[in-house]
C-alpha cells in the first residue's frame, strides 16, 4: 500500500512539475530579463547625466560646442563609457542646446540598441523571436 | 500502544490515502508562488529605485540652475524660476518633474544670504509611485521623496591692480588683415591659439589700454608694459585694479605698436602669460569700454610690420588665469547684450553640496 501512494505522489508531482516548471522557468528568465532592463536603464540615466554636464561645462569655454557634433563626440562623448551599456559615442544624440528658452538647457540623449555598437543582444533569451529592444534616457541641464 | 493502533489506522484510512499526492502539488506550488512574490517585489524595488535616480536627477538639475541664476545680479531673483524650469524638462516614471504633473510636487527654496556663497538652491521632488505587487500587503503606493542642494561660488568681480597687461581683446570681434580672418576668442578655448590684431590697418580684436586711468600719454603706457613684463619693479597701483562693469580707456595704439616692436620689450613678451582684460566689440580708438572678464594667453609668436617698427600682430595660447577674485556678483551693466555675455562667461561657479548644510 505504501509503494502504492509513494507512486501516487510521485506521479503527481512529475504531472505538476511537467506543467509547472516551464512556467516557473519563464517567469525567473522574465525577472532576469527585467532585472537587465534596470540595470541598462540605471546606467544609460547615469550616462546621459555625465554627457549633459559635461556639456554645460565646456560650453562655458567652448560655445561652439552646441553647433559641432564632433567636438561633441571628442571632449564630452568619448569619454562617458560604460562597459557593455555605453560603448560609443554613436549612442549619444547631437545634444540639442535650447538657447531661446531661460534658462538655456541642454539635452542629451543616449540610447541601448540591442546587438550594435558592441552591445549584448537584447533579450538575451528570445525563444518567441520577439525582436531587438531600444531603450533610451534623457539628462536636461541649464546651460549657464 | 493504543495511541500506536489509532495511527496506524488513520495512516491507513481512505481519505488520508486520498490527500498524499497533494504534498507533492503543494511544495512546487508554494515554491513557485515564492518565486513569484519575491519577483513581483523586486520588481516593485527596481521600480522605486529607477524612479529615485531620475528624480534625483531632475532635482540635481534644477538645483544648479538655480545656483547658477546667482552669479548675475540681473538673473538672482529668477533663481527659483530657472530650478523649478530646469526640473521640469527632465522626467521621472515617465512624467515631467513638476507639480503641475499628477502625483508629483516640487518645492524650490533659495537662499541669498549665505557667509562665503552668493547663496543657495535647494530642490525637493516628490513623486507617488503605484506598485504591482505590494498591493497585496496593502502597500499600493510608495512616495519618494528626494532633495537636492546646490551652491554658487564667490564670484571673480575684480583683478588686483598691477595684474593685467595694458592690452584689452575682444571677445566677439573677428579679426582681418589682408591675409584673412582669424577667430572671434568667444570660439576658442583653453589650449587653443588666439591671434591679436592690434594694427589700425586691419580690423582689430586688441588695442591698449590704460584701465580706469584717463588722460594719460605714451609714457604711462611704456612704464605700465615695462611692469607687466617684469623689466622694471612694479609701483603700488601703477595700473589700477578693475571691476566687471569699469568702463576702461581704449588709447590711440601707435606708441604701444612701436615700443613693444623693440628690445628688451620684444624679446620679453616671448613665453610670457600675459593677463588681458576683455571687452566687447572692436576696440575702440579714444573711447571707453566695460571690461567684461580677463583671459590669459601664453605669447608665442609677435610678428612685425615691413619695416619692423611696429608690431602688428601677438600669438598665443590660451591658458588658465590666474585672477584674484573678490565676492559679490556681478553688477547689472545695464547693458542686455553685456549682461549676456558676461553670464556665458560664467566667472562665477556653482556645485552640490550636502542637503544638510542648507541654510534657508
Amino acid at each position: 500500500m505504501n509503494r502504492v501512494n509513494s507512486g501516487m505522489t510521485i506521479a503527481e508531482t512529475v504531472a505538476f512539475m511537467s506543467v509547472m516548471l516551464p512556467i516557473l522557468m519563464a517567469v525567473i528568465l522574465v525577472l532576469a530579463e527585467l532585472s537587465h532592463v534596470y540595470v541598462i536603464r540605471q546606467g544609460l540615466l547615469h550616462a546621459a547625466r555625465q554627457a549633459a554636464r559635461s556639456m554645460v561645462a565646456i560650453y562655458d569655454e567652448s560655445p561652439i560646442i552646441a553647433k559641432n557634433r564632433s567636438i561633441q563626440d571628442s571632449l564630452v562623448y568619448s569619454h562617458v563609457k560604460i562597459k557593455d551599456i555605453v560603448n560609443s559615442s554613436n549612442q549619444f544624440d547631437f545634444a540639442s542646446f535650447d538657447q531661446s528658452s531661460t534658462p538655456a538647457k541642454v539635452t542629451v540623449k543616449v540610447q541601448y540598441t540591442s546587438g550594435q555598437n558592441g552591445l549584448a543582444k537584447f533579450p538575451i533569451f528570445d525563444p518567441l523571436n520577439l525582436g531587438s529592444y531600444q531603450m533610451s534616457e534623457t539628462a536636461t541641464y541649464a546651460v549657464y | 500502544m493504543k495511541i500506536r493502533n489509532i495511527s496506524w489506522r488513520l495512516l491507513r484510512s481512505r481519505n488520508f490515502r486520498k490527500q498524499n499526492g497533494s504534498v507533492g502539488i503543494l511544495i512546487p506550488g508554494t515554491i513557485l508562488l515564492m518565486v513569484l512574490g519575491t519577483g513581483a517585489l523586486a520588481g516593485d524595488i527596481a521600480h522605486n529605485t529607477m524612479v529615485r535616480a531620475e528624480l534625483q536627477n531632475a532635482c540635481d538639475a534644477g538645483a544648479l540652475a538655480g545656483a547658477s541664476a546667482m552669479i548675475s545680479s540681473s538673473t538672482i531673483s529668477q533663481a527659483a524660476n530657472y530650478a523649478k524650469t530646469t526640473c521640469a524638462a527632465n522626467k521621472a516614471d515617465g512624467e515631467s518633474v513638476s507639480s503641475q504633473s499628477p502625483n508629483t510636487s516640487v518645492t524650490v527654496r533659495v537662499n541669498t544670504k549665505v557667509a562665503g556663497e552668493m547663496g543657495e538652491c535647494q530642490v525637493s521632488a516628490s513623486h507617488q509611485i503605484q506598485n504591482w505587487l505590494a498591493k497585496i500587503f496593502e502597500h499600493g503606493t510608495d512616495t519618494i521623496t528626494v532633495t537636492s542642494t546646490a551652491a554658487c561660488s564667490a564670484t571673480i568681480s575684480e583683478v588686483a591692480a598691477n595684474s593685467l597687461f595694458p592690452l584689452a581683446v575682444s571677445i566677439d570681434a573677428i579679426p582681418q588683415d589682408k591675409n584673412g580672418s582669424g577667430k572671434s576668442l568667444e570660439t576658442l578655448k583653453l589650449g587653443d591659439i588666439f591671434q591679436i590684431y592690434i594694427n589700425s590697418q586691419q580690423v582689430k580684436n586688441g588695442g591698449f589700454t590704460s584701465m580706469g586711468v584717463k588722460n594719460t600719454n605714451a609714457n604711462w603706457l611704456n612704464q605700465a608694459m615695462d611692469q607687466a613684463l617684469g623689466l622694471k619693479s612694479p609701483e603700488p597701483n601703477f595700473i589700477p585694479s578693475v571691476k566687471i562693469g569699469d568702463p576702461i580707456y581704449l588709447d590711440n595704439g601707435v606708441s604701444g605698436q612701436k615700443t613693444l616692436a623693440s628690445d628688451p620689450r620684444l624679446s620679453a613678451l616671448k613665453d610670457r602669460n600675459l593677463a588681458l582684460p576683455v571687452v566687447e566689440g572692436t576696440p575702440p580708438f579714444n573711447q571707453s569700454r566695460p571690461i567684461i572678464g580677463w583671459v590669459v594667453v601664453r605669447i608665442q609668436n609677435v610678428s612685425l610690420n615691413k619695416s619692423g617698427g611696429e608690431v602688428e600682430t601677438l600669438t598665443g595660447t590660451i591658458v588658465k588665469t590666474p585672477i584674484r577674485g573678490a565676492k559679490g556678483s556681478i553688477p547689472d551693466t545695464g547693458d542686455p547684450n553685456a549682461n549676456t555675455t558676461l553670464q556665458s562667461i560664467s566667472p562665477g561657479s556653482v556645485r552640490l553640496i550636502p542637503n544638510a548644510s542648507f541654510a534657508g
